[in-house]
Order: structure tokens, then C-alpha cells, then sequence
């Protein structure tokens, strides 16, 4: 009969890879409530990426690492570098974008963007023709090409609502970020999308999004674990020789002399 | 003694929306700074907030859906109850993440633009402009309030027309941005293939409707230089035009002051009747 062993420890052993397996099953019916969730007009308007894997992750970090040390302000600095340990932590990452906020708004006047009852801030901050906007030019000077149409954002926040319940009914620990979502947005995850959001996932015995000390990129799991192999290693060899130094080894021999002057 | 169970609907309805509020609180938050506010409104609120509907219905057609569908429920005496959602501290961002989501290069410009912003006009949803990630917060805390009532078997749909003429009759007034959500009536899917929708909007209706704003899927052949489109059977016969037209903007301007006035009118009533 097959069995499937799973054990959290080591981290991406076959017993560990088990479980992340379960994640990643998790992660695509989160992705489902995403893409079903309520939005204006039950217009499509989401995307979404499943990442995991080793590699992948720490290339997320590492973008948001690198991102840290662009930015200027240190409390996102901060948040980058803190959240980046997260990446590494998680299971699994869901990217979620809304492809419509800049090219297709929804043209509702509603407020939201510039709180007047016409759309002209996005049509006016973004060129457009005959009420067509061309979202080609893709630079920006700041993380979001804003501004964003505002229905459409508010949508955004329905699908990442939803994968948030979904994660959460299926006993999975999430949580949204926008760090990781800058970061998977420049490496050109959800491409089509102004702005996307990462949530990081983990079904681990401690939720790793929650319960998260200051100077996160310095002291984590991780880091004290290494700080461990480091150290030891080098305890290791300030000791004597087991084969000599060991006190039973010592003990046996001793029993051993006794047992041979009993017999003389 | 047995009880009907029709008598119970508008409390387990109430007893539902507890619930629904529970989760909004308990949402997940990315900047984990909005501050929810929220209130139950009964069925016999309901008729001020028809009227208030009504009076902005004759500027979005939505919310005269919404009008329909309330209405309806309260000619069946069917219990529905709304939970107002309402959110402050959207207009404001301290987060200083500078993302330039709202189109300010810095969340210093986005504020000191937003305080201009004193009132918003008749026509819009929203009191705005609101920081993005804020909004994808609230949302979030609405979503789950959806889920709350979707997992409870309650028919229900997160409404902006329902919050904003709550909002407009002095129901959260200080709150930024007030979405309603429905919760019932006990049936399946009243908020959606809507059947009431058929009272008013008859086929004919429907039809012009579909033609005046998707002219493109009626359009003859294009190389004859003309905006001709098909509109009966025999559209050779008789042949129809859909020429671009500018908007009377002296009317649009009227009829919205029209809505200001009647809002502030019914708001003033509702008020009273406090």
C-alpha cells in the first residue's frame, strides 16, 4: 500500500517535499477563490501565479533584498529585508495582479481615484486617445504607475480577500504582502498587472508570518541554525579525541583491567 | 410550542450579519491600519433607503436595480437585512510608502490633494480619493463578510449602491467609504439572475438597450462609410443610424443639483425620524 511520510524537518527532504506538495494543491483552489471572488460587473480582471520551489524563492528574495537597498526610506527598507526571510520561509507564493486598473478602468466616475465623479485623473496622468489609454510606456519613477482606476482596485481587494479565506478555511497560514508583490511583479510574474500582491504560504507547526522579531534578516531560524553549524563545527575540534578522551571508553578499560587481575 | 420559522428569518438574518461583521474585523490587513465601522439596518429601514436609491438611481441605473430588488423583497414580505460596512482613515495614508499607486509621487502630495477634497459630488460612489492599499484592506474585510454569509447559506452581494445612499441619508456618515452588503432574502441567488429586474426592464427595453451601446455587433457592411446598424428583422427596409452624440451637459449639471437637493431633503426626514 503506498505511503506518503511527511515531516517538516529538514526543509526540502522528501518527507518535507511531501507536505509543500499539499500546499501547492491548496494554493491552486486559493487561486480559484481569487478568481471567483466579487468584483463590478463580473468583469475579468485578475491573473495569478503559483511559485515555489528553492531556487524560486530565494530568487524572490533576493529581488527584495535588492530592493531594500535601492530604497531610500528605511522602514521599507525594512520591510523588504524582513519580508524576504518570509519568502524563504514559505511554502508556496501566490502572485495576484488586476490587469485592468490602468489600460480598461471601468469609466464609472465613481471617486475613488481623485474624489470627483469623472475619471479625469487616470485619463489625464496616463496618455490616451480618443478615451483609449495606452499603457505601452511602462517606466515609472515609483513602485505603482499610478494612478490606479479605483473600482478596479477595490476588486483587487475582493480576489485577495477571497484567496485570504480560502487559505484560511483550508487551516493553510497566509498572509499578503506588498514587498513580495513589487518583487514578483519585476521579475515578471502576473505581467499584465500595474500592481500585484504576493501571499506567501506555510503549513508549518509555527505559522512563519506571524510572531516576527525586529531585525528580522539578522536573527531568524535560519540564521541561528547556521549560527549553530558554524559554531559548533569549530567547538568540535577544541575537544580531545572520543576514542581517548571519552569518560565510558575510560570506564571500560578500567573494567576491563579489573576483570584481568580478578582472573590472574 | 412549535415556532414558524418565517417569523425567525429577519432574526437569523440579524444573527448572520454578527457574524458577517466578525469576519470583516477578523480580515487579514497588508497595512493592518483600517479602522472598520459598521451597523445593521432592519427591514423597516428599509423604505428611506428605496427612496434614497431611487433619487440616485436617476443618475446610475444601478442603483435602481437595487431599488427594485429591495423593494421587491418588501412587497413579498420576505426579511432581508443590510450590513453597512463603512471604513475611515482611507483618505489619509501615514504609511509613507510612497508606491505612487494613487498618482502622487508621495503619500505627503496624496494627502495634502485629498483635504481639498471636502465633500464628494452627488455622482460619486465614494467620498475619495483613497490610499490604494487601504482600499484593498477594506475590500479584503468586505470580502470576508461575503464568505461569512456565502458559509452560513445566506444569499448575499457586496453592494456599492446600497452604501452610498445609506451613507448619502446620514447612516456612518463620518466613514470615508460605506459598502452595503444584503444578506437574504432566504432563497437561492436572489442578488443574482435577478427575476425582478424583469418588472421593469421589459424585452423591447432590454433590446434597445443592447443596441444603443453595442451598435458594433448590429453594423452593416463597413465600406459603405456609413454608422448604419440592423435593428429589425427586415433592417434593409427600414435602416437605422448610430451617430455619436454629445451629452446636454447644462441638463447632466441640472438633473445632479436635482439629486442634491432631494438627498439632502430625504437625509433631513430620516434624521428626524432618528
Amino acid at each position: 500500500m503506498p505511503r506518503i511520510y511527511i515531516n517538516d524537518w529538514p526543509p526540502f527532504s522528501p518527507p518535507d517535499q511531501s507536505r509543500r506538495n499539499n500546499v501547492i494543491e491548496a494554493a491552486k483552489l486559493i487561486v480559484n477563490a481569487a478568481m471567483t471572488a466579487p468584483n463590478a460587473g463580473g468583469v475579468s480582471q485578475v491573473e495569478a501565479e503559483i511559485v515555489y520551489g528553492m531556487e524560486e524563492q530565494e530568487q524572490i528574495a533576493r529581488k527584495m533584498e535588492d530592493l531594500a537597498h535601492e530604497e531610500s526610506q528605511e522602514h521599507i527598507s525594512h520591510l523588504y529585508k524582513y519580508e524576504a526571510v518570509m519568502v524563504r520561509e514559505a511554502d508556496c507564493i501566490v502572485f495576484l495582479g488586476d490587469f485592468r486598473t490602468i489600460e480598461t478602468p471601468m469609466d464609472a466616475g465613481c471617486g475613488f481615484c481623485y474624489g470627483v465623479d469623472d475619471c479625469r485623473w487616470l485619463y489625464t496622468k496616463h496618455p490616451s486617445y480618443m478615451g483609449l489609454i495606452d499603457a505601452t510606456d511602462r517606466r515609472s519613477k515609483t513602485v505603482v504607475k499610478g494612478p490606479l482606476c479605483g473600482v478596479r482596485v477595490q476588486d483587487f481587494g475582493y480576489a485577495i480577500g477571497s484567496a485570504m479565506w480560502m487559505a484560511y478555511h483550508l487551516m493553510i497560514d497566509a498572509r499578503p504582502y506588498y514587498t513580495v508583490g513589487v518583487a514578483g511583479q519585476k521579475l515578471g510574474y502576473c505581467p499584465n498587472s500595474p500592481i500585484v500582491v504576493g501571499i506567501l504560504l506555510a503549513a508549518l507547526s509555527k505559522n512563519p508570518f506571524v510572531d516576527v522579531n525586529t531585525a528580522y534578516h539578522l536573527v531568524n531560524m535560519s540564521k541561528l541554525i547556521d549560527a549553530v553549524r558554524k559554531t559548533y563545527i569549530l567547538f568540535r575540534q577544541s575537544g580531545g579525541d572520543y576514542r581517548i578522551s571519552d569518560p565510558w571508553a575510560e570506564i571500560f578499560r578500567e573494567r576491563k583491567k579489573k576483570e584481568k587481575k580478578e582472573e590472574k | 410550542m412549535a415556532i414558524k420559522f418565517e417569523k425567525l428569518q429577519e432574526e437569523t438574518l440579524i444573527d448572520v450579519a454578527k457574524l458577517c461583521a466578525t469576519s470583516v474585523l477578523k480580515a487579514p490587513q497588508i497595512t493592518g491600519r483600517v479602522k472598520f465601522e459598521m451597523e445593521i439596518l432592519k427591514m423597516d429601514e428599509l423604505p428611506n433607503l428605496i427612496e434614497a436609491l431611487m433619487i440616485l438611481g436617476r443618475l446610475h441605473m444601478f442603483c435602481m436595480l437595487s431599488a427594485a430588488a429591495y423593494s421587491t423583497v418588501l412587497q413579498e414580505g420576505k426579511p432581508v437585512v443590510i450590513l453597512l460596512i463603512g471604513a475611515s482613515g482611507l483618505r489619509t495614508s501615514e504609511l509613507n510608502w510612497n508606491c505612487g499607486a494613487c498618482g502622487f509621487k508621495t503619500c505627503g502630495e496624496f494627502n495634502a490633494y485629498s483635504k481639498t477634497i471636502k465633500e464628494p459630488p452627488p455622482g460619486a460612489l465614494i467620498h475619495g480619493p483613497v490610499c490604494n492599499w487601504k482600499m484593498i484592506d477594506y475590500a479584503q474585510g468586505c470580502t470576508w463578510a461575503c464568505a461569512t454569509a456565502w458559509a452560513n447559506n445566506i444569499t448575499n452581494r457586496i453592494e456599492i449602491a446600497s452604501g452610498m445612499a445609506a451613507k448619502a441619508i446620514g447612516y456612518l456618515e463620518n466613514c470615508d467609504v460605506v459598502h452595503g452588503l444584503p444578506l437574504g432574502p432566504m432563497e437561492e441567488l436572489y442578488w443574482y439572475s435577478r427575476r425582478f429586474i424583469n418588472q421593469f426592464m421589459t424585452y423591447d427595453m432590454w433590446k434597445e438597450r443592447l443596441q444603443d451601446m453595442f451598435g458594433v455587433l448590429f453594423q452593416t457592411f463597413v465600406g459603405d462609410g456609413r454608422a448604419d446598424i440592423k435593428i429589425t428583422d427586415d433592417w434593409w427596409m427600414r435602416r437605422h443610424t448610430n451617430k455619436v452624440q454629445p451629452i446636454n451637459m447644462e441638463e447632466f449639471e441640472e438633473m445632479n443639483k436635482g439629486i442634491a437637493r432631494d438627498i439632502e431633503e430625504l437625509k433631513k426626514r430620516v434624521k428626524g425620524g432618528k
